[in-house]
């Protein structure tokens, strides 16, 4: 929680930044959100009661990002039809609240769903459905190359996006295992050996477009995008194939997310991207999408086991989802081996 | 027959569930820190009963697979395989027996990697029987979410 010294500078910090006299009343730490402390604030403005969101980093996360690159992320889809939180200021150092954070507005009368409760949005599920892939489309059309996260991150060379990705979260792997990986580490073998198409244009990448990181109005819509901490530029499939992962299907593998059939989320996608599903393509980021998930988990693990963030979502995430991401690969490489004939 | 240690890990859950979590006010950070609290017990209570059985069958079956894979490799990995495949678990201690597997799975990955440079129906035949023990070990260690 903030104690009144770190109040009193973040008073001050956007009083200046606002040009107005800012007070801060009550405030809330949100649960989960591992990878960085989610507070809400209660605040005056001038007088005039607002809601605002503080992003804090942790000792330790499940994500390693810098925090500017998630700023930017809600700066580039400030003025357009993707719904966001209309982001306030940015502070890379200390200096203030012993630790790098941002600030953005707080989104009122809306809620995130667990992404494991198949009942999750109840009778507004299909129309929740129909907005998550709409949006994800509308996030694929804006042009990366004017946007603020081009400002602070690097723009990749179509044929070699994948390749960028995959180091990392291959690199994540290797140093944070607690055990030996066989299962992601024949799945990065794979991925290595058939590296996909490049992509027709380069996007901005969500990077963790799922069910969970939106803010349901409770009446079928879609009133906010959070969590773009692994925001970057890349190819879109990868953030459909992240979507539709089968960890995010509340255990329904003709479903998107647990919401609507997946043709018609890849239908919805397309139109409002512009952009085409190619199946080849979506086939290598499927599998990445899952290595890339244990890759997380693995992380969020190793903190954990090294008592670093002993909260508990990270002994969920590298417990439950570990096991789920490990046996949604060995199924697909399972069923590609039936498919091809060889199993007997 | 006696409460097991599964039966006591639920009965954390209910306590958690039953009488702490509602005296903690809403919106206090401590009310979801005590709902996954109680989350990760009933997973425990999944895991606790079968954890031993999951990790002796696993090793059981990856040394099998290595004795009958042994003949078909020459050199290091050859040797490590005639290894693994005579190796056994000193006791039945979860720590024994994760120590054990992974060291069983250590060579299972090299044995995959030099599996897959191979273009022979022996080497595909090999590959599926790897993927398939990967595969019910990734199940056999499925944990099931309890409902809120």
């Amino acid at each position: 929680m903030l104690g009144e010294e770190e109040r009193r500078r973040l008073e001050g910090h956007l009083s200046e930044v606002l040009s107005a006299d800012v007070a801060i009343g009550a405030v809330k730490r949100f649960h989960g959100g591992a990878s960085r402390e989610t507070y809400g604030l209660d605040v005056t403005i001038g007088g005039e009661p607002r809601g605002l969101i503080v992003r804090r980093d942790p000792a330790d996360s499940l994500i390693d990002t810098e925090r500017s690159i998630e700023y930017a992320a809600y700066c580039s889809y400030a003025d357009t039809a993707v719904p966001v939180p209309r982001p306030i200021t940015l502070v890379e150092d200390d200096s203030i609240l012993g630790a790098p954070f941002f600030v953005m507005e707080r989104i009122e009368g809306a809620d995130a769903a667990s992404p494991f409760d198949p009942a999750a949005y109840g009778e507004h599920r299909e129309n929740v459905g129909k907005a998550f892939f709409n949006i994800l489309g509308l996030i694929h059309a804006v042009d990366p190359a004017t946007s603020a996260l081009a400002k602070v991150t690097v723009i990749p060379e179509p044929t070699t996006c994948w390749q960028s990705e995959l180091d990392y979260w291959e690199s994540e792997i290797q140093n944070d295992a607690l055990e030996p990986q066989p299962i992601a580490l024949a799945a990065i073998r794979w991925l290595r050996r058939n590296p996909p198409p490049p992509p027709k244009r380069l996007v901005i990448v969500h990077g963790d477009y799922r069910t969970g990181n939106v803010l349901a109005d409770g009446k079928g819509g879609i009133s906010a995008v959070l969590d773009w901490e692994m925001a970057h530029i890349g190819d879109p499939h990868e953030d459909l194939a992240w979507a539709l992962d089968p960890l995010w299907n509340v255990r329904d593998d003709d479903s998107a997310g647990g919401l609507i059939p997946r043709d018609k989320a890849i239908a919805l996608w397309e139109q409002s991207s512009g952009l085409r599903y190619d199946p080849e393509s979506f086939a290598w980021w499927e599998m990445f999408a899952t290595v890339k998930s244990l890759g997380i988990w693995i992380s969020s693990a190793k903190a954990f086991a090294d008592g670093v963030n002993t909260d508990p979502i990270l002994a969920f995430s590298g417990l439950y989802t570990t096991n789920r991401s490990n046996q949604i690969i060995s199924r697909r490489f399972v069923e590609q081996i039936t498919a091809a004939g060889a199993l007997s | 027959m006696k409460p097991g240690i599964d039966h006591h890990l639920l009965a954390i859950a209910g306590t958690l569930g039953g009488k702490i979590i509602p005296a903690i006010a809403d919106g206090n950070y401590a009310q979801g820190d005590a709902r996954m609290t109680a989350v990760l017990a009933v997973m425990m209570a999944q895991e606790v009963d079968r954890a031993a059985d999951t990790l002796i069958g696993e090793n059981t079956a990856m040394r099998a697979l290595f004795a009958s894979a042994k003949a078909q490799f020459a050199g290091d990995l050859a040797k490590r395989l005639a290894s693994a495949a005579a190796s056994h678990d000193d006791n039945f201690r979860l720590s024994t027996l994760e120590t054990g597997n992974a060291a069983l799975k250590t060579v299972l990955i090299d044995l995959h990697a030099a599996v897959e440079k191979i273009d022979s129906d022996w080497a595909r035949a090999l590959d599926r029987d790897i993927w398939l023990l990967l595969h019910k070990g990734a199940t056999d260690r499925m944990l099931f979410i309890p409902p809120a």
